[in-house]
């Protein structure tokens, strides 16, 4: 395939930049904007090993602009550097588990904290918590105190090479391709308290034990102790960030847990810090992405209660064309099924394409993207993606 | 009884003097505590 050139990337950063902004606030975009979830995918598309990437940031900046050079997309979930393998690596390893030869990035369902613990996290706070509970019983740090010490100042001397390495990517992506951020960095992707007691703490299993086991009140407190006046930081960061440039969604929500919380838990549990956050973007006049991993369909009447412009969903399982038709107060990201991608052919591919534009796009409220993250390098075949984002960029305007 | 590895009150000032890439202690403590709850949860 023929690597694109980008002629003039800062006019082309400005028109990307518009079109998702358009599209974010259902404000008639010149053309559906495509979006990319490749994740690890583009570095075993390129032929390397995971850790090879992960490990050497070189490697990790060719890839990356190798996927943009041949796929050319408007924006990234991320640009694949989620994934802090030296950071962990430093600590011992721990958090995720990296295997080459499955070509595979896998996360483990662990409690790393009992469930008879939560007066001590109530007393301690999250950081402390973390600190002295989490942390060694996470990572593969030393039993001995001074290397385990010596381990952690290591790491964080990983994260500051690995936010100097995504400064770059970002700074060449807006230069060189004319493709700006999705959010601001990690204070901005938000996690409600339950999603810290699950996965970090209790796993699933746990957290599922302690809603039905564990005396609500204490429950209650800990996800009060856990979200720490989360509210109060949102608001100071809208008010900070309000003039950021080149950036699609002001706040970023991702949520592991609303797969399995019935509607009554999320209600109680996670709705009223979620609607909190979500009416501090309506106030700021600011914009937000929602990622319940998983499905979300049976939580549909609470983002039915979100008001339009503001709000982008990501429907990971969910029959985005039923979606539409229930939240049209939504823009969506997603909808092209993964499958598709890595088991059909190219005419196959075009052809779902058109429909998922047809019937979900038509109002111009899509940023087309593969409805999961693209993680082996199955997932999908570097024709078909070629294909399908060459068919949209065309396809997808509006006259 | 599991083994106290980290303490807070004893390491968390050894580990911030550790810290060469930034200047003040304020810079500091928000990036360490930023990467604690970050790689905590992650």
């Amino acid at each position: 395939m023929e690597r694109k050139t980008f002629d003039n990337p800062k006019e082309l950063l400005k028109e990307r930049k518009q079109i998702l902004e358009d599209t974010v606030r259902g404000n008639n975009p010149k053309r559906i904007p495509i979006c990319s979830q490749t994740r690890a995918w583009p570095i075993l598309d390129a032929g390397y090993k995971l850790t090879e990437a992960f490990s050497n940031y070189d490697i990790w900046f060719d890839v990356m602009c190798r996927c943009q050079e041949l796929y050319d997309f408007d924006l990234y979930v991320d640009l694949g550097t989620r994934f802090s393998y030296r950071v962990t690596e430093a600590m011992g390893g721990g958090g995720f588990i990296v295997d080459d030869e499955a070509q595979a990035v896998t996360y483990k369902d662990a409690a790393h904290m009992s469930e008879d613990e939560y007066p001590e996290l109530i007393r301690d706070g999250l950081t402390k918590f973390y600190f002295e509970k989490v942390f060694p019983r996470k990572y593969g740090l030393s039993r001995n105190s001074e290397e385990a010490v010596q381990q952690i100042i290591n790491a964080l001397k990983e994260q500051h090479e690995l936010d100097k390495f995504n400064k770059r990517l970002s700074k060449h992506f807006e230069e060189v391709y004319g493709v700006g951020r999705n959010t601001n960095s990690a204070p901005w992707n938000i996690k409600t308290p339950i999603d810290t007691l699950c996965p970090a703490l209790r796993g699933i299993r746990g957290i599922s034990r302690d809603m039905r086991k564990v005396d609500e009140k204490l429950f209650m407190e800990a996800l009060d102790v856990v979200d720490n006046g989360a509210i109060a930081n949102v608001e100071k960061g809208l008010e900070t960030f309000k003039d950021s440039v080149n950036i699609t969604f002001t706040v970023a929500s991702t949520s592991t847990t609303s797969t399995f919380l019935n509607p009554k838990q999320f209600e109680k549990f996670d709705w009223p810090y979620l609607k909190r956050i979500c009416d501090a973007v309506v106030k700021n006049n600011a914009t937000a992405v929602l990622f319940p991993e998983g499905n979300c369909g049976h939580l549909i009447e609470f983002y039915q209660e979100l008001p339009a412009g503001h709000f982008t969903l990501i429907p990971e399982m969910e029959d985005i064309k039923e979606l539409k038709k229930k939240l049209p107060n939504m823009t969506f990201l997603g909808g092209f099924p993964t499958f598709y991608l890595g088991n059909k052919t190219k005419q196959e591919c075009i052809d779902k394409a058109k429909e998922i534009i047809d019937e979900v796009g038509y109002d111009g409220k899509l940023i087309f993207c593969s409805d999961k993250m693209l993680g082996f390098a199955n997932d999908a075949k570097g024709e078909n993606l070629r294909a399908v984002n060459d068919f949209v960029r065309e396809y997808g305007v509006f006259k | 009884m599991e083994e106290k590895v980290l303490d807070m009150q004893r390491d968390w000032e050894k580990i911030k003097k550790g810290i060469d890439f930034l200047d003040t202690d304020e810079e500091k403590e928000a990036y360490l505590k930023k990467f604690i709850i970050a790689k905590g949860r992650s």
